[in-house]
């Protein structure tokens, strides 16, 4: 079920991070928040992740390097990363890397579904 | 009487050498007579000659005078017994008698004489006792006396001076004929006269005369005591010069100058006033001031004063208060001067303003001295310097520094314009999302109503974090006079470090932020020019990292409080760093390491920590970077908050 999806949500910045995960956890979805990019790879969660939305930076790691990781031990995990300031640079790096997308702030949660549900169905529909 | 005479006269104590040769005389005469007194062959009042033996030893005091009486009468009667008693008869009676008689007048003669002169020799000493000159001359004008007084101020000694003539010795100049005429009628003289001293240097000495007669009154000499004048008419030509060379100065300088009676204004304020410390009181009390003020009066004033005041001629001064001329604001500067004298000061010195007798309003420094020979204020010394164009100057410097501030300001605000939208955008984002996520939360089967107010509160808080950030900006962009209040510089950072926050990230740069726990002491500062500060040196820590390729981008501002109590904020970047020798240029107008700059922002920033008492430096750190830093002073030092990094 899409609507039963588990996300996890990763952005320093407390209002953009809670209010995305009020919208998803509102259509029903298991969402996860985390402040730090290190937060998420030290978690539970992220074994049984289905979707990752990202900020691109944060302190410490960014989004690009949690993308990095998240390759490493999840191949197959659909990771979006966001940003107000995206230099060409890292989203080419981020595309390299096999982003699921690349968006710029402001996000509309809207899209993020539809983003999400477009990713989980072709899933499903691949397995 | 004669110049040894004189000197003997002075010098009554007998030599010691002298003593035993006239008791060897006297002893020898004694024996003499006594032998001749003995033998029965001469037939005459032999005893008789004993007076020689008193006259011989009266030099020797009274006591010798009586001895040598009593044991020449005592041989007298011994001899008149041993050649007489046998067979006496009335001859030998009446010449030991008359030998008796005659020993005792004289022995009584020798102690009145001796007593004469004892007298004598005190009044002689007192003359040389004397700082006055005392010289005896005789009628040929020699000098018979001359006392130490004399020696000390005409340069010669006594042997020298005696047994010279004084009008030759001294070259002596007065009215002859004056004195001649006066010492002839009246016995005596008194005037001024003028002498040489051995060194050649005149003298001029107040000089009293006495004419010295003989027993018969016949004229023998001059008596004269003198004191000298020149030290005191060298210190009245002193004191005549020194009163016109401060009238000169006085008269002729620059600025206004005025002499005034406070002796009334003294009486007015501590007659008022309670006991105990006047200047808190006066402070309380302006209404004293105005009367204060109208009871000290100008004594004269130079032209300099009557130009400051608008008047023709300063004379128009004299006899003029001040009262009406001094603006109400003045009046917190006369309570300072009145207090400050009261306190026993001598000099004091106020700002103030006052209005001309043309209306025209003048900034004045004034320095009130109280003259030394005033009493109770009597002669108080007024001296005005007219600093109206200075503070002109002054407040067109400080209205060209706020507008340079403000120009910054702008300027900084358009660099941050991004990094503003950004941070107005992400709490405006969170508010559609929580808007749209409140609508899902409704439109559910089963409304989640506590959702919703979860959103809806969000939404407020969010709409308030996005509101404070405008008003940041806009208390930047805001163009007002600086007003210096008690400021939080933690605070600052805080708001700092939000408005910075994108440019930060945009460049990749870690902001460590090592906000203290412990409370800091509040600064006096204008807070919008603070945080302009602030943003300049955080954006500019930025800026030196952006060309970095060093992996680690960090920016740390961290905050000390120093050993004399003021607050300093650190702000250390891991850039390049300032090229040798330009840690201090980095703050002269227009330098600038960047192609793109004008170099004003350290510049500005500086001009405004320095208003505010404080320092502003730069140091290169000894890893990478460098690191500026500002201080300033605290307006309360809180206890127990170490100068060491917090």
């Amino acid at each position: 079920m899409i609507t039963q999806a588990r996300v996890c949500i990763v952005d320093d910045d407390d209002g953009v991070r809670e209010s995305i995960a009020s919208f998803f956890a509102s259509v029903g979805m298991s969402v996860a928040t985390f402040r730090a990019a290190e937060d998420l790879l030290s978690s539970e969660r992220l074994p049984i992740a289905d979707f990752v939305v990202s900020d691109l930076h944060m302190p410490g790691m960014s989004g690009v390097g949690l993308l990095q990781e998240v390759r490493a031990r999840r191949p197959d995990l659909p990771v979006v990363i966001m940003t107000a300031f995206g230099t060409a640079e890292a989203r080419a790096q981020a595309t390299q890397l096999g982003v699921h997308a690349f968006l710029c702030k402001p996000v509309d949660p809207e899209n993020l579904l539809v983003l999400i549900r477009t990713a989980l169905v072709g899933d499903t529909a691949n397995q | 009487m004669s110049a040894d005479n004189t000197v003997a006269l002075v010098r009554n104590d007998l030599p010691a050498v002298r003593r035993p040769v006239l008791l060897l005389t006297a002893t020898t005469l004694t024996v003499c007579i006594l032998a001749l007194d003995l033998r029965q062959s001469l037939d005459g009042a032999v005893a008789v000659l004993y007076i020689a033996v008193v006259l011989v030893v009266a030099p020797l005091g009274g006591r010798y005078v009586i001895a040598s009486g009593i044991a020449t009468g005592l041989l007298t009667t011994a001899a008149f017994l041993i050649g007489h008693l046998s067979h006496p008869t009335n001859g030998a009676y009446s010449r030991f008698v008359v030998s008796l008689v005659a020993i005792g007048i004289t022995t009584l003669l020798s102690l009145r004489d001796r007593s004469s002169r004892t007298t004598l020799g005190e009044q002689a000493r007192i003359l040389e006792l004397s700082h006055d000159t005392v010289i005896i001359r005789s009628n040929e004008d020699v000098i018979l006396y001359w006392n130490v007084g004399a020696e000390l101020l005409y340069g010669w000694a006594r042997h020298e001076a005696l047994g010279k003539k004084s009008s030759e010795l001294l070259r002596c100049k007065y009215d002859d004929l004056d004195v001649d005429e006066c010492l002839r009628t009246d016995g005596h003289w008194s005037g001024e006269v003028v002498r040489t001293r051995r060194d050649g240097t005149r003298l001029v000495l107040a000089s009293r005369w006495l004419l010295r007669r003989d027993p018969e009154g016949r004229p023998v000499g001059v008596i004269e005591s003198s004191s000298d004048l020149t030290a005191r008419l060298r210190s009245d030509t002193e004191r005549l010069a020194s009163e016109r060379r401060y009238r000169a100065i006085f008269d002729s300088a620059g600025f206004a100058m005025w002499e005034s009676d406070w002796s009334q204004t003294v009486g007015t304020v501590l007659h008022a006033a309670p006991p105990g410390d006047l200047r808190p009181w006066l402070m309380s009390h302006p209404e004293i001031v105005g009367p204060a003020i109208q009871s000290g009066v100008i004594r004269h004033a130079n032209q300099a004063a009557a130009d400051l005041f608008g008047v023709r001629h300063r004379e128009e001064l004299a006899g003029a208060n001040l009262c009406g001329r001094y603006l109400e604001s003045g009046a917190g500067a006369f309570s300072t001067i009145l207090a400050a004298l009261a306190d026993g000061e001598t000099s004091v010195e106020a700002e103030t303003r006052l209005k001309t007798f043309h209306g025209r309003t003048v900034d004045i420094v004034l320095r009130v001295t109280l003259l030394p020979e005033g009493r109770n204020w009597s002669h108080v010394l007024v001296m005005a310097f007219d600093v109206t164009e200075r503070n002109e100057a002054r407040a067109r410097f400080e209205q060209a520094s706020a507008e340079l501030a403000h120009a910054g300001r702008v300027s900084m605000l358009g660099q941050l314009a991004a990094s503003i939208a950004h941070e107005v955008n992400q709490p405006l984002t969170a508010i559609i999302n929580y808007a749209k996520s409140a609508t899902r939360w409704v439109d559910r089967e089963e409304p989640r109503l506590d959702e919703v107010e979860k959103c809806l509160s969000s939404i407020v808080s969010n709409g308030t974090r996005a509101a404070e950030v405008i008003g940041r900006v806009r208390s930047l962009a805001r163009k007002a006079e600086p007003q210096a209040e008690d400021v939080d510089l933690l605070d600052l950072i805080d708001g700092a470090l939000s408005i910075t926050r994108r440019e930060a990230a945009a460049q990749a740069v870690q902001v460590v932020w090592e906000r203290p726990v412990a409370p800091v002491p509040k600064v006096r500062a204008d807070r919008v020019q603070i945080q302009q500060v602030l943003v300049n040196l955080i954006i500019n820590g930025i800026q030196a990292m952006a060309s970095s390729t060093r992996s680690a981008r960090e920016l740390c501002v961290y905050v000390k409080v120093l050993p004399a109590g003021d607050v300093a904020v650190h702000v250390r970047d891991c850039g390049t760093g300032f090229p040798d020798g330009q840690g201090t240029m980095i703050f002269e107008p227009f330098f600038t390491t960047k192609s793109d700059g004008m170099g004003m922002g350290l510049s500005i920033c500086r001009t405004i920590i320095e208003a505010g008492g404080g320092t502003i430096w730069a140091q290169n750190n000894e890893g990478a970077g460098a690191t500026v830093a500002f201080s300033l002073p605290a307006c309360t030092v809180l206890r127990g908050v170490a100068a060491t990094h917090i």
